[in-house]
C-alpha cells in the first residue's frame, strides 16, 4: 500500500511538470488562438536565468523574480515579432506556427552559447525536506510542484475570466474579425497573450528545474510534453492542461513502477491516441462528432 | 476550426520529433579519397562530436580538450613545423549525419578523423571510413566496434567488455554476487544490455534483475525500488553522464542502501553538481588518475585556459589528439602510413590509464587501453575520491 501511495505522489508530481508545460501552451491558445512550439524554450530560459541568479549567491525568490522579468521581456519581444509584421496581412496562423519552430531552434542555440550544454538543477527551497511514505521518502518539492501548478492554473483562469483584458483575449482567440469589429486592439492583445504565456512558462521552468536537470536541449521534451498534456486535456481549457498532465504523469509512473520502462514510455502516446479517437476535443474540450464519409 | 488546425500541427510536431528520434544510419555513396598532402594552412584533422543532442555536455568537454591540446601543439611549433587545424563538426549523435561527415572529412583532405562519442554512429560510419581509407580514432566503447575488425578504426578503450571484466573482478573482491542491471533505453544502453548480461553471467555473477530506464525521466525511483526488492546486493547502471544524478536521487528516495556501479561517464561533473550527497554510493571506473604528474600539469593549463575542474572526457580528448599528432610526426600527413603507424603505437606517458598504464595498439588489437587499466573511484560528499588506483 505504501508503494502505491509513493507512486501516486511521485506520479502527480511528474504530472504537475507536464501540467505546467501544458498550461503555457493553453494560455497562449486561449489568449490568441495561436500555438507556440517555443514554449519549452521559454521554460528553459526561466530555469537557466534562475539558476544563474541563485548560483551568484542570491536566493530562490530572487531567482524566480529574475526569471519572471527576463521571460516577460522575451514574451513581449516574441509577441511583437509575430504581431507587428502581420498587421497589414491580418492574421496568418500557419506562418506563426512555423515561425515559432524557428524561434525554438534559435532560442535553444542561443541558450547553448550563453549557458553551455551542461544540465543545471535549481536548489529547491525545500531541498532536504522529504515526505515519508513507509521506508520511502518523497522530496517535498513534488508537493510544491502540485501547489505551483494549482496556483498558476488559478491565476490564468482568474485572469481570463475576471479581467477586462482577459475578456478581450478570449474574444481575439474566438474570432479576430469579430473582436476587431468590437473595438479590441488586436495587436496589443496578442502581445499581452504572448507575455502572459511566457510568464507561465518562466514560472513553470523555475519550478520544474528543481526536479529535472535543465539544459538547452530540455526545451524539446518539455514542449512535447506540454503539447501532449494540452491536447489530452483540451487545448482550449487551462483545466484540461492540468488534468491531461496529471493523467499522463500518474499513468506513466504506475506503468513504470508495476510494469516496465518500455510500457511507461508508451503510455503518453497511447493516452493521446485514445483521447484523440474518443474525444478529439480533449478530455475537457467540446465533444465533436466523428467525421463520416 | 483553428483548434483542429493547431491540434494537427501539434501532432505533426510530435510525430516529427518521434521520427527524428528513430532515425537510422544509411550507406554512404562516398568514393575512396586519395591520401592528402599537407595544406599550406596546416594539417587538417577532422573532429567528429555530438555537440548537440543527448551527448552534448560530454562532447563539449571533449571539444575543449581538443582545442586545448591543439593550442599546446601549435604553440610548440606544430607538427614538424606545420600547424594542425581542427575541423570540428557536429554529428548530433545521429548515424546518418555521422556518415555524411566521413564524406566531408575524406573530401576536405583531413588526414584522420578523431571521434565520435556514440557507438551507433561509429558502427554506421565504419563502411564509409573503410571506403575512404581514412584512419579514425574513436571514443565510443562498444565491443561491437571491435568485432567489426575495421582496419581503419581504432578505439581509445577500454571497451564495454573491458569495463565489465574490471567490474566482475572488483565485485568478486568485495564478495558482491547478485547484480541488478539497469541500462538506459538509448542505443548506448540497449547495445550494452546483452553484453552486460553475458559478461556478468560468464564471470559467475548471474543478474537477479535486468531492467531499463529513460535518460530524460524526471524520477527513476520506481526502477530502483524494483532493484531493491529483487534481492540484489548491488546495482550496475549503464548510461552516460547526468542520468547518474537522477539515479542517485532516486536511490536516496527509496532508501536503496546498495552500491551503484556506473560507467566511466559517471565522472561527469554534472553528477556531483546535480546529486550532491545523494551520489555517495556511486562507484565507477575512470580512465584518469589525477595523481599522475602529467595530469596535474594539464589540470593547471586547463584552469588557466577555461577555469574550473577539467572533466575526464577532456583529458581523453587531449590524449586522442596526442596519439594522432605523434603519428603525424613519425610518418607525415599520409592516411595509410598513419594507419600503419597506429598499429605499432605504444605510449606509457599519456594522461589516461593507471599510473604506469600503457596505451598499445597492434595489428590484432585496435583498443588502446585494455580492461583492468582503469581507476576505481567513488563519490564522497559530492566530490570524487580514488578507491583503488593501484
Amino acid at each position: 500500500m505504501n508503494q502505491l501511495i509513493y507512486f501516486v505522489i511521485i506520479g502527480l508530481g511528474i504530472g504537475a511538470v507536464y501540467a505546467l508545460a501544458g498550461l503555457g501552451v493553453v494560455t497562449l491558445f486561449t489568449g490568441s488562438g495561436l500555438a507556440n512550439f517555443a514554449q519549452g524554450d521559454l521554460m528553459v530560459l526561466g530555469a537557466l536565468v534562475a539558476v544563474s541568479v541563485t548560483s551568484a549567491g542570491h536566493g530562490y525568490v530572487a531567482g524566480l523574480l529574475a526569471a519572471v522579468a527576463v521571460v516577460a521581456v522575451a514574451g513581449v519581444l516574441l509577441g511583437a515579432l509575430f504581431t507587428l509584421p502581420m498587421r497589414h496581412r491580418r492574421m496568418d496562423v500557419d506562418v506563426v506556427i512555423i515561425g515559432t519552430l524557428g524561434v525554438a531552434t534559435t532560442m535553444t542555440t542561443l541558450a547553448g552559447i550563453w549557458w553551455g550544454r551542461q544540465p543545471q538543477r535549481l536548489d529547491s527551497p525545500l531541498a532536504g525536506v522529504f515526505v515519508p511514505v513507509g521506508e520511502m521518502r518523497v522530496p517535498a518539492h513534488y508537493v510544491l510542484l502540485l501547489v505551483g501548478a494549482a496556483v498558476v492554473f488559478g491565476l490564468v483562469r482568474w485572469f481570463h475570466r475576471r479581467t477586462d483584458i482577459g475578456l478581450q483575449l478570449r474574444a481575439v482567440a474566438s474570432s479576430v474579425p469579430a473582436a476587431r469589429d468590437a473595438g479590441v486592439r488586436i495587436g496589443r492583445m496578442l502581445v499581452v497573450a504572448w507575455t502572459i504565456a511566457a510568464l507561465v512558462g518562466g514560472v513553470a521552468g523555475v519550478l520544474v528545474a528543481s526536479v529535472l536537470p535543465i539544459a538547452p536541449e530540455s526545451a524539446l521534451p518539455l514542449g512535447v510534453n506540454g503539447f501532449a498534456a494540452a491536447i489530452i486535456g483540451g487545448l482550449a481549457n487551462p483545466a484540461g492542461a492540468v488534468l491531461g498532465g496529471l493523467v499522463v504523469g500518474l499513468a506513466e509512473t504506475l506503468a513504470g513502477g508495476y510494469l516496465n520502462d518500455t510500457v511507461r514510455q508508451s503510455v503518453a502516446p497511447l493516452v493521446l491516441l485514445v483521447v484523440l479517437v474518443l474525444r478529439p476535443g480533449g478530455l475537457l474540450g467540446r465533444a465533436r462528432g466523428a467525421r463520416t464519409v | 476550426m483553428r483548434t483542429r488546425r493547431i491540434v494537427h500541427a501539434a501532432i505533426a510536431f510530435l510525430a516529427a520529433t518521434a521520427l527524428a528520434a528513430c532515425s537510422t544510419g544509411t550507406d554512404s555513396s562516398a568514393s575512396p579519397s586519395a591520401a592528402p598532402a599537407a595544406a599550406d594552412a596546416g594539417i587538417t584533422i577532422g573532429i567528429d562530436l555530438p555537440l548537440t543532442g543527448a551527448s552534448a555536455a560530454p562532447a563539449e568537454n571533449m571539444r575543449k580538450g581538443f582545442e586545448l591540446r591543439a593550442k599546446e601543439i601549435n604553440d610548440a611549433g606544430g607538427v614538424n613545423g606545420t600547424p594542425i587545424v581542427l575541423d570540428i563538426q557536429d554529428d548530433a549523435g545521429d548515424p546518418t549525419t555521422g556518415v555524411a561527415l566521413v564524406d566531408r572529412f575524406a573530401q576536405s583532405n583531413a588526414v584522420a578523423i578523431v571521434g565520435t562519442y556514440n557507438s551507433p554512429v561509429v558502427l554506421a560510419q565504419s563502411e564509409a571510413v573503410a571506403r575512404a581509407q581514412i584512419p579514425q580514432l574513436v571514443f565510443a566503447i562498444s565491443s561491437a566496434i571491435t568485432r567489426q575488425n575495421n582496419p581503419w578504426v581504432f578505439q581509445t578503450g577500454p571497451t564495454d567488455l573491458g569495463q565489465i571484466d574490471g567490474i566482475v573482478e572488483w565485485l568478486k573482491s568485495r564478495g558482491l554476487t547478485k547484480p541488478a542491471i539497469l541500462t538506459d533505453t538509448t542505443a548506448f544502453g540497449s547495445g550494452a544490455k546483452p553484453v552486460l548480461e553475458q559478461g556478468l553471467t560468464e564471470g559467475g555473477l548471474t543478474p537477479v534483475l535486468s531492467d531499463t530506464f529513460a535518460v530524460d525521466a524526471a524520477d527513476l525511483s520506481a526502477v530502483l525500488l524494483k532493484a531493491k526488492q529483487s534481492g540484489a546486493d548491488h546495482v550496475i547502471a549503464w548510461t552516460v553522464g547526468q542520468p547518474y544524478a537522477t539515479l542517485a536521487k532516486g536511490a536516496q528516495q527509496v532508501g536503496l542502501g546498495l552500491p551503484i556501479i556506473g560507467t566511466a561517464s559517471a565522472a561527469d561533473p554534472a553528477v556531483a553538481r546535480l546529486a550532491g550527497d545523494a551520489a555517495d554510493n556511486l562507484f565507477f571506473q575512470d580512465s584518469v588518475n589525477r595523481e599522475k604528474p602529467q595530469v596535474k600539469e594539464v589540470v593547471e593549463r586547463w584552469s588557466a585556459h577555461f577555469g574550473g575542474t577539467v572533466p575526464s572526457d577532456a583529458l581523453v580528448a587531449h590524449d586522442m589528439l596526442t596519439v594522432i599528432t605523434d603519428g603525424l610526426r613519425a610518418v607525415g600527413p599520409d592516411r595509410a602510413k598513419l594507419r600503419d603507424f597506429l598499429e605499432t603505437y605504444r605510449n606509457d606517458t599519456l594522461l589516461t590509464g593507471r599510473i604506469d598504464g600503457v596505451w598499445q595498439y597492434t595489428p590484432q588489437n585496435h583498443v588502446g587501453l585494455v580492461g583492468g587499466n582503469l581507476v576505481w573511484k567513488q563519490y564522497d560528499k559530492g566530490t570524487i575520491k580514488v578507491v583503488d588506483g593501484s
